[in-house]
């Protein structure tokens, strides 16, 4: 039997340790924390889309590099497909990462200029002692036909630099689906992509999420991009989730202030449409000193005493839909 | 007489026997006290305008023809000395990183202080007290005059930037993807800013995003170039009711839009063009679902339709 839930995560935390000056080493002795990730909780289904969304430093990408075991997390509990992977080493690392595949923003630093596109792919599938030779050579062929590189023959040949921004990332899908993984974490995957082309990245994807049967995690500054294939959403301010709900629900009815302010604040390609209300301050530069009780408080329209001193829960407010705020 | 005037420039990148023809042929005007936003993909030429109109394109970059009217003046007959009075004062200019134009180890009052009294001709004590102004102006408490540029957010510190382009009570504006690398809400922010400083001062405001909802929330007039090509320009209201350029149709299709109901995925099928080899006729052709045989043999005019000017050969080609 499967479990309905391909990963799982609990409490999750993840405080990297600030480097002090010599002189702030000799007067304290407190360490201090920059606190990225701090108690998260949800769980993926199997085939779904769940996207971790919000702004700078509010802890989405280290949350994607935890999972994927890029990171050690500080405190919590990582389960995939029913196994604890959390502090898995070795071997059976190795034999996780195979089913769990990253696909970042920059296909430029994830791609090895010196290498052909063609090995590039077909790389994974050698040290996996997957396939080699000619057999490996036609599965990446296939595989180069199936993001758009066509003819496959020639891609193959070609180095990064040879391609635009568009055809790295289209290498980065080919390079990740060749080991047929059944979760993706997918990190700003197209957010350096140009608009006309956006789509196509998108499509092929989610074309990729069909044939494999696929789950992803996919995490993005952008809403907007979220909307057209996510299931569901969170979103994240200051290391925690304050709003998590099936994308219908949170575009339809958001609740949460912060959610209510980030989509107002997106723009709409529609010169006609009245702006609405504009968040005043900024994310704190780093999220060191992170705000007492509820980390929005002060900047949300709505603060009132408890929420500067109590940091509210994520409740389920309707079905499927789970708020962290006072007012909610 | 509009405020600036670009006539059929051009400004290609020179590396031995490769042209790049970033901006080429190139025409619009623009009036007082107008916001107007040059929107394109990357590597479509918009901020080789943009840096071609205050003269600072850097090498191999070079403007090859054209004339560049602005109050009157072609900036392009100036000698480099006259040009250095008029940019930075006249015309000032905002970029993405302010971290770039700040100097780290000068309070940002200081700073301000010194870009006007490069300028102008008046005592220090007259000039702080005006950089206190811009400073409030922009939203920045004019107490944090002695910050170091380090100790601004990334929002502030293009306050501080906008600041400083408005100390020189400029008539126009450049901001070459002036809120880029900030996040969603400051960005509205900045922008609401940028729409306050045309409304109170009488800015003009030329913004160069590769955002077109940004550039259909904030400015009058949009200019959407591809391939170094201006292939539409005209009202915001027009070209959003009723685009003209397939390309542009195609961008505004392709966008992703938050208040949309989504159904499908839609994008412009292939890719942008290589410069060094641009396709022949029209550019935006091998990917143009209008495209005829005409399009890939003649580069199509520049035509008035609907109060706007497009290039496109659906539009014929009578001015």
């Amino acid at each position: 039997m499967k479990n309905e839930y391909i990963l799982e995560v609990y409490n999750l935390k993840k405080y990297f340790p600030l480097e002090k000056s010599f002189i702030e080493k000799l007067l304290t002795r407190k360490k201090r924390f920059v606190r990225a990730v701090d108690g998260i909780s949800f769980k993926i289904r199997r085939g779904e889309v769940f996207t971790l969304a919000g702004e700078t430093g509010c802890g989405k990408t280290t949350t994607g590099r935890l999972i994927l075991r890029l990171l050690e997390p500080t405190e919590g509990k990582i389960i995939f497909d029913g196994q604890d992977i959390t502090h898995l080493t070795g071997e059976d690392l190795r034999k996780i990462r195979r089913r769990m595949q990253p696909i970042f923003q920059d296909p430029y630093a994830s791609l090895n200029p010196r290498m052909k596109v063609g090995e590039a792919i077909k790389q994974p599938l050698e040290i996996h002692q997957i396939a080699t030779g000619d057999e490996a050579k036609s599965l990446v062929l296939d595989m180069l036909e199936k993001v758009g590189l066509i003819p496959p023959e020639k891609f193959y040949e070609l180095y990064p630099r040879d391609l635009s921004g568009g055809q790295r990332q289209r290498v980065s899908i080919a390079r990740a689906m060749i080991m047929k993984p059944e979760f993706i974490v997918a990190d700003e995957a197209v957010s350096m992509i140009d608009v006309s082309l956006k789509a196509a990245i998108l499509e092929i994807m989610m074309q990729f999420k069909k044939e494999l049967n696929l789950t992803y995690l996919f995490i993005t500054h952008e809403l907007a991009v979220a909307k057209y294939i996510s299931d569901r959403i969170a979103v994240m301010y200051l290391g925690k989730i304050v709003e998590l709900a099936p994308t219908k629900k949170i575009f339809n009815n958001p609740i949460h202030p912060y959610t209510k302010a980030l989509m107002a604040a997106i723009p709409v390609p529609n010169p006609t449409r009245k702006k609405k209300l504009i968040l005043t301050g900024e994310v704190p530069v780093s999220p060191i000193d992170v705000p007492s009780g509820c980390r929005f408080h002060p900047r949300c329209p709505m603060a009132y005493e408890k929420c500067s001193k109590e940091e509210p829960p994520l409740i389920e407010v309707e079905p499927e839909h789970y708020v962290a705020c006072w007012e909610s | 007489m509009p405020l600036l005037s670009v006539q059929n420039l051009k400004s290609y990148y020179i590396l031995g026997d490769e042209v790049v023809k970033a901006v080429d042929d190139v025409s619009f005007e623009m009036e007082k006290g107008e916001i107007v936003t040059f929107v394109g993909e990357s590597g479509s030429g918009k901020s080789t305008l943009g840096l071609s109109i205050i003269r600072l394109l850097p090498y191999p970059g070079k403007i090859i023809d054209g004339k560049i009217i602005f109050k009157g003046r072609d900036l392009l007959e100036l000698s480099e000395k006259e040009m250095s009075k008029i940019r930075g004062k006249e015309i000032s200019s905002v970029f993405q990183d302010p971290l770039t134009s700040l100097d780290p180890l000068m309070r940002v009052g200081d700073q301000i202080v010194e870009t006007i009294t490069t300028h102008f001709d008046i005592t220090k004590e007259e000039a702080k007290s005006q950089a206190r102004k811009y400073l409030e102006l922009v939203g920045i408490p004019a107490e944090r005059y002695y910050d170091y540029p380090h100790q601004f957010s990334g929002g502030m510190r293009q306050r501080a930037m906008i600041a400083m382009a408005i100390a020189t009570q400029p008539s126009l504006i450049i901001a070459d993807e002036p809120t880029t690398a900030l996040d969603v809400i400051v960005q509205a922010q900045i922008m609401q800013l940028f729409r306050r400083l045309r409304d109170e001062l009488g800015v003009s405001i030329i913004l160069i995003t590769h955002d077109i909802s940004l550039a259909m929330e904030v400015s009058d007039k949009i200019g959407v170039m591809y391939a170094g090509h201006l292939v539409e320009y005209g009202s915001t209201i027009k070209i959003y009711e009723d685009p003209l350029h397939p390309y542009t149709k195609g961008l505004l299709e392709a966008v992703p839009n938050i208040e949309a109901e989504v159904t499908e995925f839609k994008y412009i099928p292939g890719n942008p063009p290589d410069l060094t080899s641009p396709p022949s006729g029209c550019r935006f052709h091998p990917r143009c679902r209008y495209a005829t045989e005409k399009c890939k043999r003649q580069e199509p005019k520049i035509v008035v339709r609907n109060g706007r000017l497009v290039k496109c050969h659906l539009y014929g080609d009578e001015a």
